[in-house]
């Protein structure tokens, strides 16, 4: 078979296209989870957010730090979101880092002896698998926009290689920053790529000592950086529960690695690590075909270190036994990133594991002829039949109620409290706060990104707010919401209980008797206007001199 | 060009639309579910059936079924109502997230004191639930076996080095 060059990108974007449907052309919100929503938010503020990652607009009066950030590298296509809308530019993050991701991984197949179109069965296995479909349908889609862990993988192995030179080392540096960059995660799994192949370049004796050095000079500083950037916002003290989605067995974890099942997004998390049977397959065999090569066996002994990780749990638990008390924070803090999902770092199982099966199957071709070719149409079609893509996705507006554009100035968002205690709830409340603000972009008293030890003026006002009307103080939560610098109360009636709903509206109305309201954007929103807000600093002055109840 | 277009209007196009199935089992003669909502300030309230007059229900097997359809919504409150000689009481609440196109929101009402209402996948007995998602494993599973099987079939009959 006649393959040329462009024809790779080409396959990878239309499949990408296909697979991620609608995210080529939509501006509406993909996505089920409330990440999503924050998603959105994040691609709307990062232009504002940089340099100092300090907010205005949000956890208003005060404003907001937010130190932590999940992915670094979408700050930089956050300034598209003015030409696109922030929308837009996510479902693009999905489409196109699907595609770059999938091309990247060929890359780093064709650099270890794979052939076209046989080296597209890494693209498919790394960019196209369940991991990657987790990312998107729970909307967090720069988990799919990672082209730099195969890229870097191929520099290291360069670097590594007997003819190995300290600019390779440097070119892996750069590239491991943008992986790490790109989640944590990715810079997780890069690491362990990265210590696996160079000590199969060790053992091997192929690896030369200054790309090492320079690698890792370049990449130490950037670790001292991270860690100090890290740890600088660690709690102080207990250890985090695992939370929704930790799946603590191993039987757990190993059904986590097959496809989804009909229950996968009924609360909207869509978590599997399904990966495919051709890569799976390809990698069984390599030992066979293609063992001769210690790049081949170095990337599959990886792989397979990295499935092992992901597949056992970590005893966090007996972890802190070991741990001295004034550096629970700091365990506290590793769990919480890093003890939820432990799958994530499969990345570096399907990076490797991609690559090796690749390589196998353009040696299987040689040998057995046209038989292979039905591999490399299952591997094109197992991602939509396994994973259920595009059907599985969902589609919501991608704009605001068009109440919230009625005046100006900052806005109070009144939920009810009652569900507040379901951290899925107040996940999903907070975002859809913040993701309204991307289209309406008022300050809002939400804080939109994780800040440790900090709770949001909107969770601390809102059952303040939410008694104070029940018991018919209107003129109180006027004055008080007034005297914090917010113009507006956003009202959100459907999802009250119909019996607080009409005290509350009863209340409300007292505040402003002619309220803008709207049914549209997939909300009701009814915007109350708040008389003489405060201006300037006035208001974070008053709010921090609050004595919360 | 023109397919592209066409899949973005039949996109923007699409209506919302929620069907409800309720499961209820070994309910007394004159008990039925019925679920109420607030769609986008209005209030509506949707009489589920099992006489299988609504497409897709079988009559009589006990899971009760009905439609909603309209503008998009983010997040549809659903309360589930038990309607019976005494009047009607709610059971519970739930906040759907929803999608823009089709939805399935489907429940199991065990009958007791208290009732209790649990959202499911499939408002099919819980067997037949049990067996979809264990039919999907096991054909996961069944169809990595076959391509490993089938790779190592080629690599054992083709001649050559290795």
């Amino acid at each position: 078979m006649s393959w040329r060059g462009w024809m790779t990108p080409l396959v990878f974007l239309l499949l990408a296209a296909v697979w991620t449907w609608p995210a080529p052309i939509t501006a509406e919100l993909l996505g089920r989870r409330a990440d999503a929503l924050g998603t959105v938010w994040f691609v709307s503020a990062a232009a504002r957010l940089l340099p100092g990652l300090h907010d205005g607009l949000t956890g208003w009066p005060l404003g907001a730090d937010y130190t932590r950030p999940d992915s670094w590298t979408m700050l930089l296509v956050g300034p598209l979101s003015a030409l696109l809308g922030a929308p837009r530019v996510v479902a693009l993050v999905a489409f196109l880092g699907v595609t770059a991701s999938a091309w990247a991984a060929e890359t780093f197949a064709r650099s270890i002896g794979a052939r076209a179109p046989w080296s597209l069965v890494a693209g498919m296995a790394y960019a196209f698998s369940g991991l990657g479909s987790t990312a998107f349908i729970e909307g967090y889609p720069y988990h799919l926009a990672d082209p730099w862990l195969p890229l870097f993988g191929a520099a290291w192995l360069r670097a590594v290689d007997a003819d190995g030179r300290p600019r390779d080392g440097l070119a892996a540096a750069a590239l491991f920053a943008l992986a790490l960059g790109t989640s944590a995660w990715h810079g997780l799994a890069a690491a362990i790529l990265g210590i696996g192949l160079l000590a199969a370049a060790r053992a091997q004796g192929v690896v030369r000592p200054r790309p090492v050095l320079a690698a890792a000079t370049a990449v130490g500083v950037l670790a001292l950086a991270y860690a100090a950037a890290f740890f600088s916002n660690a709690p102080a003290s207990e250890v985090a529960s695992s939370g929704l989605g930790g799946l603590s067995t191993l039987s757990d974890r190993l059904l986590l690695h097959t496809a989804p099942g009909p229950a996968v997004d009924i609360d909207g998390r869509g978590q599997t690590a399904w990966f495919s049977a051709v890569m799976l397959a390809g990698l069984a065999v390599a030992p066979v075909l293609v063992g001769r090569d210690w790049r081949v066996r170095a990337l599959g002994l990886t792989a397979l270190v990295a499935l092992g990780l992901a597949l056992v749990p970590l005893p966090w638990a007996s972890m802190a036994q070991w741990v001295p008390t004034s550096r629970a924070g700091a365990l506290a803090a590793l769990q919480a990133a890093f003890g939820r999902f432990p799958e994530r770092l499969g990345w570096a199982w399907l990076a490797a594991g991609g690559v090796v099966a690749a390589r196998a199957l353009t040696e299987l071709e040689r040998i057995a002829g046209r038989w292979t070719w039905p591999l490399l149409a299952a591997a094109a079609l197992e991602p939509f039949v396994a994973l259920r893509l595009p059907q599985r996705q969902a589609v919501s507006p991608g704009g605001a109620p068009s109440a919230y554009g009625a005046s100006a100035g900052a806005v109070f968002d009144l939920w009810p409290e009652d569900l507040a205690r379901d951290p899925g709830w107040d996940l999903r409340v907070t975002n859809t706060d913040c993701f309204y603000q991307a289209a309406h972009g008022r300050p809002i008293a939400d804080l939109c990104l994780l800040v440790p030890g900090q709770q949001s003026p909107r969770a601390r006002l809102g059952e303040w707010v939410t008694d104070a009307l029940l018991d018919g103080d209107a003129s109180s939560v006027e004055a008080r919401l007034s005297a914090f610098g917010f113009a507006t109360i956003a009202w959100h009636p459907d999802v009250f209980r119909p019996s607080t709903r009409s005290r509350l509206a009863e209340a409300l109305a007292r505040v402003d008797g002619a309220p803008a309201e709207s049914t549209d954007a997939g909300d009701h929103v009814v915007a109350f206007a708040l008389a003489s807000p405060a201006e300037g600093v006035a208001g974070a002055e008053a709010y921090a001199a609050w004595g919360a109840p | 060009m023109t397919w592209l277009l066409w899949a973005s209007l039949a996109h923007a196009s699409a209506a919302q639309a929620v069907e409800v199935q309720v499961l209820l089992r070994d309910a007394p003669r004159g008990t039925a579910p019925l679920v109420a909502t607030t769609w986008l300030g209005e209030e509506r309230t949707l009489t589920l059936v099992d006489d299988g007059s609504v497409p897709g229900d079988k009559p009589g097997d006990e899971v009760y079924v009905g439609r909603w359809t309209g503008e998009p919504v983010r997040v549809l409150p659903v309360r589930i109502l038990l309607t019976s000689a005494s009047g009607a009481q709610t059971v519970a609440a739930f906040n759907e997230v929803l999608d823009d196109g089709e939805n399935d929101l489907s429940y199991v009402v065990e009958l007791g004191d208290p009732v209790s209402v649990r959202r499911v996948a499939s408002a099919w007995s819980q067997r037949s639930a049990e067996v979809a998602e264990l039919a999907r494993t096991g054909a996961s599973i069944g169809w990595a076996a076959l391509v490993l099987g089938y790779v190592a079939w080629l690599v054992g009959r083709s001649p050559g080095p290795r």
